[in-house]
């Protein structure tokens, strides 16, 4: 659907030039839920804006369903942009204007008679969950309701694709939640590919099925949402994912350890998928005559699946500590834990 | 020789009028110049949707050279054009000529920054809705920037009215050559008075005029 290949946008000339992005290759399938994440400055807006050629690629190509449009002449460009809708985080409504009239504008911009943007305007409003809010003037609207206008807004040239550009970076917890749900509802009734950009691993996590990670222009890492939660790769990746599944022992269960245990090795044991619903933990620690301490755990939702890890510690025989995970890294991923220092 | 109100009254009701209409043609006239001017200074400049580098230093020093002469210096300085223009050098018609070329560059400057106050983020979702360059400009930013652009065509018309009264100088008539001639030349203070407060309730009138119709387009 989107195929980015080895995609670089340099900003500026001689000693100012600054390289935003860099030989970014990616591929967002039709369907998908593409989230990218990054820290600020690390190119992710301006990659979302190579999508539809507001940046256009200092080298690279911009493939979307095959076609390179940065190849494509300026009034073919602009048809193509009427199927990739765009959200902004600060929603970019024109102020003067009704919501209504918000989201008739790129309705007009294609010429479509009056009577079909009424009706295709008050279906987009109701979609939204709008439906009576078609006089107000942005102003009169909270941050969520404004981007809920900006979503009616983008999909009014019923496109294929849609950008976020940090859609929910504007609104509080709930509100983000919510407009969340209605992108997962886009995505899905609607038949809409997604690529969104955040900063926030949260958003990621509730909705996105694909996640890549950028880090000064480059992506460092990429792959489903489960596997990069599970496995991440790069520390800036664990550092977004820790972000999310809180499994840094917290000080205080650590001063709670026993002294003689201070030092004795934790362990982290992630469950992914059907095997969080097994007693895996209790049967292989009856099998070698074990003792468990959970100390920390969290299990959470990934993509509809259960998705989360325990920080233990396994009180017996070396050699039995030993065996026991060996075989609990058979099914499951195990890990010592790392103690900084303390 | 005292005024004879009974009847000088016609001759500032008369000279009310040619005030009136000296600014109407001139704000008419420096409109139509100033403001796609002021459009091309927004849209050649860097990053802007037609930046042309050329365009947009020469237009933007032809401002500037206009905007520093004064008005008084200006009016005399182009009264050969003035006459190419409408045959002749004096009288109300010949004052409306330095009056556009006077205006038209400051309305150029005020349409600048009222569109450059349209946030840069409202044009980049009309781009990203495959909206033409010249869509962007009228579908966008003059509707976003209309409020702001009545209040600045107040300010320009104000200005108008004040330079129209030096216009007196070069027999251009209005409530600024009454105030020269009778007032000052020949030391009635009462019509000085008289043209004043006229001067003073047409700025009131007009300010208070422009500020109700910007609002009443920024808010619905």
């Amino acid at each position: 659907m989107i195929v980015f290949d080895k995609v670089s946008k340099v900003f500026g000339e001689g000693e100012e030039k600054v390289a935003a992005v860099k030989e970014v290759s990616l591929e967002v399938e039709k369907g998908d839920i593409y989230g990218v994440i990054g820290f600020s400055g690390a190119g992710k807006s301006t990659l979302i804006r190579c999508v539809n050629l507001l940046e256009r690629p200092t080298t690279g190509k911009v493939l979307i369903n095959g076609e390179d449009i940065t190849e494509f002449p300026p009034a073919k460009l602009r048809d193509k942009r009427k199927n990739i809708g765009m959200i902004f985080q600060h929603f970019n409504l024109a102020e003067t204007k009704t919501v209504f009239a918000n989201v008739a504008i790129p309705l007009q911009l294609a010429k479509v008679p009056k009577e079909e943007v009424k009706t295709k305007v008050t279906e987009l409003l109701e979609f939204v969950g709008l439906g009576d809010k078609a006089d107000q003037y942005p102003d009169q609207l909270s941050g969520g309701q404004k981007q809920r206008v900006g979503i009616a807004r983008a999909l009014a040239t019923s496109p294929e694709i849609l950008l976020c550009d940090e859609a929910t970076s504007a609104l509080d917890p709930q509100t983000t939640d919510s407009i969340l749900k209605l992108l997962k509802k886009v995505n899905r009734e609607l038949n809409i590919t997604i690529l969104m950009i955040t900063h926030e691993m949260h958003v990621i996590r509730q909705i996105c099925n694909k996640v890549a990670v950028m880090e000064n222009g480059e992506l460092i890492e990429s792959g489903s949402v489960f596997d990069v939660f599970s496995k991440p790769q790069a520390r800036t990746t664990r550092n977004f994912v820790n972000s999310v599944m809180q499994d840094d022992i917290p000080q205080s269960i650590l001063n709670m350890l026993a002294p003689e245990d201070k030092n004795s090795t934790l362990y982290r044991i992630l469950f992914e998928g059907g095997l969080a619903g097994k007693p895996v933990l209790s049967s292989i620690a009856r099998k070698y005559e074990l003792d468990v301490n959970v100390l920390h755990g969290h299990i959470t939702e990934l993509q509809d699946k259960p998705f989360g890890n325990l920080i233990v510690q396994f009180y017996g025989p070396e050699e039995n500590i030993r065996k026991a995970t060996a075989e609990i890294g058979e099914n499951l991923i195990i890990k010592e834990v790392e103690r900084n220092g303390d | 020789m005292e005024i004879d109100w009974s009847t000088f009254w016609v001759r500032v009701w008369d000279a009310t009028l040619e005030t009136l209409l000296m600014t109407g043609f001139s704000l008419f006239f420096a409109a139509l110049l100033g403001i796609p001017i002021g459009i091309a200074l927004v849209v050649t400049r860097k990053g802007g949707l037609f930046q042309n580098n050329i365009t947009f230093t020469i237009t933007n020093t032809i401002v500037n050279i206009f905007r520093s002469i004064p008005f008084i210096i200006l009016m005399v300085a182009i009264i050969p054009f003035t006459r190419f223009v409408v045959g002749t050098s004096i009288g109300t018609a010949a004052a409306v000529v330095p009056l556009v070329v006077f205006a038209a560059p400051f309305i150029a400057r005020l349409v600048e920054s009222s569109l450059l106050e349209v946030s840069p983020g409202i044009i980049e979702a009309a781009e990203s809705m495959g909206a033409t360059p010249w869509q962007i400009i009228f579908r966008f930013m003059v509707p976003e920037a209309l409020s702001s652009l009545i209040l600045n065509l107040t300010i320009a018309t104000i200005g108008i009215i004040g330079a129209s009264a030096m216009a007196g100088a070069i027999g251009g008539g209005g409530l600024g050559d009454l105030a020269i001639a009778y007032g000052y030349q020949r030391f009635h203070t009462d019509v000085m008075i008289v043209t004043v407060i006229i001067l003073v309730l047409l700025v009131q009138g007009l300010q208070m005029a422009g500020n109700r119709f910007s609002q009443a387009i920024r808010r619905r």
